[in-house]
């Protein structure tokens, strides 16, 4: 569609034109001529007839850009330039969310980046309403919303308090995209752990272990069983299973037993036969 | 038979991989008819090079001398099924086709908890432990970088097998750094990279560290039993230790593989030696093992 037109000597030219729109250029004297117009990744050339408009068909120009344009004729050469913007509405969004895995309970720990492309995938440099939507299982959807600024918006989301898995969608007009934001227990709050006789063998068992919100920390999770007994020690690395790690240890009389997991250190036992 | 499985393993172990080095003879006693002599055998393998050191009984007879070989028996474990549900972890990444600003599986977070450069025979040890605090297990490696005062980069190293490369969520490994031609006192400050890549991994096998002590002077060393709690037999373990002073602050991480494969339930020595003017501040110290077997990815 030509918004407007700009006249370089006998030419005839849109100033700009809404990229896959159909145009046309318009020469003047008489003779033949050959018309070029140059533009990003894109090369058109027409045979014209001078003094005739020359048409050019929807879909012949999409890429947006600058273009420059020759009409070379048999005694004489013009020359001129328009620009292609992006068509409108808004058809296809780049939508980058990061991280896509994060602890619960963070503020502002989510950030979601979009960028607006139309139809041809031609950036949409004009100012275009985001909305950003987060919901999950658990807590409630957090909306925002964020003005295009050359063709690019972002937000900033806090992670739920439970854990699960959470759609981010962004949207723009009747284009969407969705990411998916995994939302883990954070580090473990309390640890405790018993012990039991277990044939010659002493079983150590932890309760299940969970963050400061609740939510149980996921099995392989490693916690470290200790058992020191007259200057010797005995350890063992044991991942969480169903929520609780357990494993069997020496069984001397007068050990202490103690637990921790990553920085955390739990109780302690002194285990006496 | 017996002899060949003794020298290099029943079950596939560093010992298989291992090829003969060097070795010495020395006689510790000797008379007409038989002799005491102690061998030892350098075994050369690709975490480095390994002694096995026997004493041998040799004995005359007639005009040829015999050795009576002791043969160290590895134990057998008897046919059956030892069922394992411990979790594993497997990874999709994304597609060289997906959209650019599609997610990517995010890279496990890690954080350096302890850190301490140390001036050591003249170069620089930087000593420290990295905790996995993510919910994923991760690969790790952790570089350094000696910066001077005018911020230009000494020398940068990486920490090689002076760290358990795969740690599950909440895991700890203690890692060291040597510089061997940079003096603590030309270094104004220490830039520390901790990297990690989300990788497919197995919660299994579990190795309890049995009866670990600090053996004393002339020839310091930790030293203790591996025994694993799982079904699979373990190829290649690697132990390594954290020695605290009674402050509680990291004074030394050292390491040790085990040459002979570790099977379900049957305990194996280990001992990794420690610097004897480092062994007399120990107070405390911390082992973990990594393993690798035969025939298993992770």
């Amino acid at each position: 569609m030509p918004l407007a037109l700009a006249q370089t000597g006998g030419l005839r030219l849109p100033k700009t034109v809404e990229a896959g729109s159909g145009f046309s250029v318009q020469s003047s004297g008489s003779g033949k001529a050959v018309l070029y117009i140059v533009g990003p990744e894109q090369v058109l050339r027409r045979n014209v007839q001078l003094g005739e408009a020359t048409l050019f068909a929807p879909g012949d120009l999409h890429n947006a850009g600058h273009y420059l344009v020759a009409l070379v004729g048999e005694s004489s050469t013009e020359d001129g330039a328009f620009d292609v913007i992006a068509a409108s509405p808004p058809a296809a969004l780049s939508f980058l969310a990061k991280p896509s895995r994060l602890a619960v309970n963070l503020r502002e720990g989510i950030s979601g980046v979009v960028y607006v492309f139309d139809t041809f995938q031609n950036l949409v440099l004009t100012p275009a309403q985001v909305s950003f939507q987060l919901s999950g299982i658990a807590g409630a959807v957090q909306t925002r919303t964020a003005l295009t600024h050359n063709g690019v918006a972002w937000t900033k989301m806090n992670s739920a308090a439970k854990e699960g898995a959470s759609q981010f969608v962004a949207r723009v007009g009747d284009a969407a995209s969705t990411r998916v934001i995994q939302q883990v227990p954070g580090g473990p709050c309390h640890l405790r752990m018993s012990a039991k006789p277990s044939g010659q063998r002493l079983a150590v068992e932890t309760e299940p272990v969970r963050d400061c919100s609740g939510n149980a920390l996921p099995d392989g999770t490693i916690v470290t069983f200790t058992e020191t007994y007259k200057g010797s020690e005995s350890t063992v690395d044991v991942p969480l299973k169903r929520g609780v790690a357990r494993t069997d240890m020496p069984a001397y009389s007068g050990a202490k037993i103690s637990v921790a997991t990553g920085v955390l250190i739990g109780n302690e036992i002194r285990w006496e036969k | 038979m017996e002899f060949v499985r003794d020298l290099k393993g029943s079950y596939p172990s560093l010992r298989t991989y291992a090829t003969l080095d060097s070795f010495d003879l020395r006689p510790l006693h000797a008379s007409s008819d038989e002799a005491q002599i102690q061998l030892k055998l350098r075994w050369s393998s690709v975490v480095g090079a390994f002694l096995d050191t026997r004493d041998l009984r040799v004995v005359r007879n007639g005009d040829r001398w015999g050795v009576l070989w002791p043969i160290v028996k590895e134990p057998r474990v008897p046919p059956q099924v030892i069922p394992v549900t411990y979790l594993r972890w497997d990874v999709i990444y994304r597609g060289a086709e997906d959209d650019w600003g599609s997610q990517d599986v995010e890279a496990p977070h890690v954080r350096i908890v302890d850190m301490h450069p140390v001036d050591r025979s003249g170069g620089v040890v930087i000593m420290g432990e990295l905790l996995n605090e993510d919910v994923v297990p991760a690969f790790v490696t952790v570089r350094a970088t000696l910066l001077a005062k005018n911020g230009s980069a000494l020398a940068t190293e990486d920490s090689f097998d002076k760290i358990s490369h795969v740690l599950l969520p909440k895991q700890v490994t203690p890692f060291l750094i040597a510089f061997h031609d940079v003096a603590l006192s030309e270094v104004d400050s220490v830039h520390m990279e901790p990297s990690s890549t989300l990788i497919a991994a197995s919660a299994d096998p579990v190795i309890e560290i049995e009866d670990q002590r600090l053996s004393p002077e002339p020839k310091a060393s930790l030293i203790g039993k591996l025994v694993n709690q799982s079904g699979q037999a373990v190829s290649v373990a690697h132990v390594l230790g954290t020695f605290y002073d009674k402050n509680g602050q990291l004074i030394w991480v050292a390491d040790e593989y085990v040459d002979r494969a570790l099977l379900p339930q049957i305990p194996v020595a280990f001992a990794m030696s420690v610097p004897a003017d480092i062994a007399v501040k120990v107070s405390s110290e911390r082992a973990i093992t990594t393993t690798y077997s035969s025939g298993r990815f992770q």
